[in-house]
């Protein structure tokens, strides 16, 4: 069983129009599920298709119509899963007036974390995000993508089986966003699961495991990162040097192709210098399906 | 043990923001007027002075027990800050009832400063007077009028909280909070009259007696007289009653927050 499991959840919020005197529902989750393991899961999709709603939902935020969500075997509504969970939420904030330590204190205050051991854990935390030594100050001192890492850096205090992060490289730049990355990695590597949405698409394909794709509330696709490089695969690029002459040559093939053409150059006297898959991009990808949808609406 | 944590970082919050000195600095000033006001009319000065210091402490503290509870339990749910505290393993009724105990713990620092300030002003102006019958000021019976004053904000602070998790709007969360107090030190005179008036209607005096005994009656905790004027006794019991009084309401009101907040959708 998944990490982390949601079984058909179907969520609709009342807009109020014309002086609130007309109530519309708009359904923003079609019965979406899916499934987490001990995996890098990247959570897709455009504006307003139902990522930080999904993630309200897994986080009793928001109570969904229908639908259910478990974690780690036990309701999401069950608050001591909790204490195995890290969350960041997009663009967070915290009261400018307290100092980090101050903040990571209230947060292993809330997680049990005895006296003795959070000066070491702090250092710790503060050093992978390259917070240290600003602990003391006040979080209004701290700039926008700071605020960032420390929440970030609150979030592992508890050591989480499960880190759910909306949008957590926004706002930073390639140092913090390397920063979290890394950290992601190294928790997936100790067997964690992280879930987590982003709109930066490299970053996805470069640290998903599996991805979902959710346009206008319904998961579109999900699948792993190797499974959808092979689903969307158009052809290969072939870079080939005849042998003796400095220039390069360029070619373009079908899937079934590629073999025959290999052997075609190698016999022709060429040097082949590189062979790349020609595919759509995970970018490519989320922007047909985002076309297609908004084709049949 | 939660609601602790979240106390302490309620507590926190509220100590280092400017409110907190400035409705201090406030209450200094206020103290000047007071004087000034004394010093201009004809009587016993320090009697009038002390009317005023007391009645400026009285609001003051109610001033700042609305804002503190209404601001920082707004702000927490409009800048997201209860997404971060209410994904670790904290249930909302504990976030309600940390954030009441951090706004009872800073209203409880902000009415011993009040008291130290309004106190040392009272005396000091007592002693500065140039009376031919000394006015005696008794600081335990100020001390009193502080403790019921801490417990009127005590009783603030749980509607703010109340008000702030029901409405999305800051303005309407405070303005309700301050129609609550103003409408709850009026309502005791207005019932008095309305009950005894011959020309009032049946109806009319059962919805006064009603909204009487519904909404929180906050002149229970106005006990000026009794510290501007020795002679007027209150019964040990009063203290009791009132206490108790305030407990099951603020209970109740506490109650009803956690409630709503429990279903509401952030």
């Amino acid at each position: 069983m998944g990490v982390l499991v949601l079984k058909n959840i179907e969520k609709s919020f009342k807009k109020s129009s014309l002086f609130g005197l007309k109530k519309e529902t708009k359904k923003v989750l079609k019965g979406i599920s899916f499934e987490i393991f001990e995996e890098i899961f990247g959570f897709i999709g455009p504006n307003g298709a139902g990522k930080t709603t999904t993630i309200k939902i897994i986080l009793d935020f928001v109570r969904p119509d229908s639908g259910k969500v478990s974690i780690f075997g036990r309701s999401n509504r069950d608050v001591s899963v909790r204490s195995r969970l890290g969350f960041l939420p997009e663009r967070p904030y915290i009261y400018g007036s307290i100092t980090g330590k101050e903040y990571l204190n209230f947060c292993a205050d809330v997680y049990g974390i005895p006296y003795y051991e959070r000066r070491k854990k702090f250092a710790e935390l503060l050093e992978l995000v390259n917070l240290t030594g600003v602990e003391e100050q006040p979080i209004s001192s701290y700039s926008k993508g700071m605020v960032q890492r420390l929440l970030f850096a609150s979030t592992l205090l508890n050591d989480p089986d499960l880190l759910i992060l909306d949008e957590p490289m926004s706002g930073l730049d390639p140092l913090g966003r390397n920063v979290i990355a890394s950290v992601m990695r190294d928790l997936k590597e100790k067997g964690k699961s992280v879930f987590y949405s982003s709109h930066i698409i490299q970053d996805v394909e470069r640290l998903s495991d599996r991805v979902a794709v959710i346009v206008d509330g319904e998961i579109k696709l999900l699948d792993s990162i190797a499974n959808i490089v092979q689903r969307f695969l158009k052809g290969y690029v072939i870079t080939v040097r005849k042998i003796g002459s400095s220039n390069l040559e360029i070619f373009k093939v079908g899937v079934s192709e590629l073999w025959p053409r290999l052997e075609k150059l190698r016999s022709e006297g060429y040097e082949i210098l590189s062979v790349e898959p020609d595919r759509l991009s995970l970018e490519e990808i989320l922007v047909s399906y985002v076309e297609k949808s908004r084709r049949v609406s | 043990m939660n609601s602790l944590s979240v106390a302490k970082l309620t507590f926190r919050e509220l100590l280092k923001e400017k409110s907190f000195l400035g409705l201090l600095g406030a209450e200094v000033f206020l103290l000047f007027i007071s004087k000034l006001i004394s010093s201009v009319v004809a009587g016993d000065t320090v009697k009038v002075a002390m009317d005023f210091a007391l009645a400026f402490f009285f609001f003051t503290v109610a001033l700042y027990s609305i804002f503190a509870s209404v601001g920082s339990t707004f702000r927490d749910v409009s800048d997201k800050v209860v997404y971060l505290i209410l994904s670790k393993p904290l249930k909302r009724s504990d976030y309600v009832l940390g954030k009441f105990l951090g706004c009872t713990g800073a209203v409880a620092l902000f009415t011993f400063l009040s008291f130290f300030l309004v106190t040392s002003g009272i005396l000091i102006i007592s002693g500065t007077a140039n009376l031919y019958t000394p006015h005696v000021v008794i600081v335990e019976r100020i001390f009193l009028l502080s403790l019921l004053i801490f417990l009127m904000g005590v009783f603030l602070s749980a509607f703010g909280i109340l008000f702030a998790l029901l409405f999305t709007s800051q303005v309407l969360a405070l303005l309700s909070t301050l129609f609550l107090f103003l409408s709850g030190l009026e309502l005791s005179p207005v019932r008095e009259i309305v009950v005894s008036s011959k020309y009032a209607s049946p109806v009319n005096k059962l919805i006064v007696q009603v909204a009487y005994y519904f909404f929180p009656n906050f002149s229970l905790f106005d006990i000026k007289d009794y510290v501007v004027h020795l002679t007027i006794k209150i019964a040990p019991f009063y203290f009791f009653a009132v206490s108790l009084y305030a407990a099951i309401y603020i209970s109740a009101v506490l109650l009803v927050a956690t409630y709503l907040f429990d279903r509401r959708e952030l």
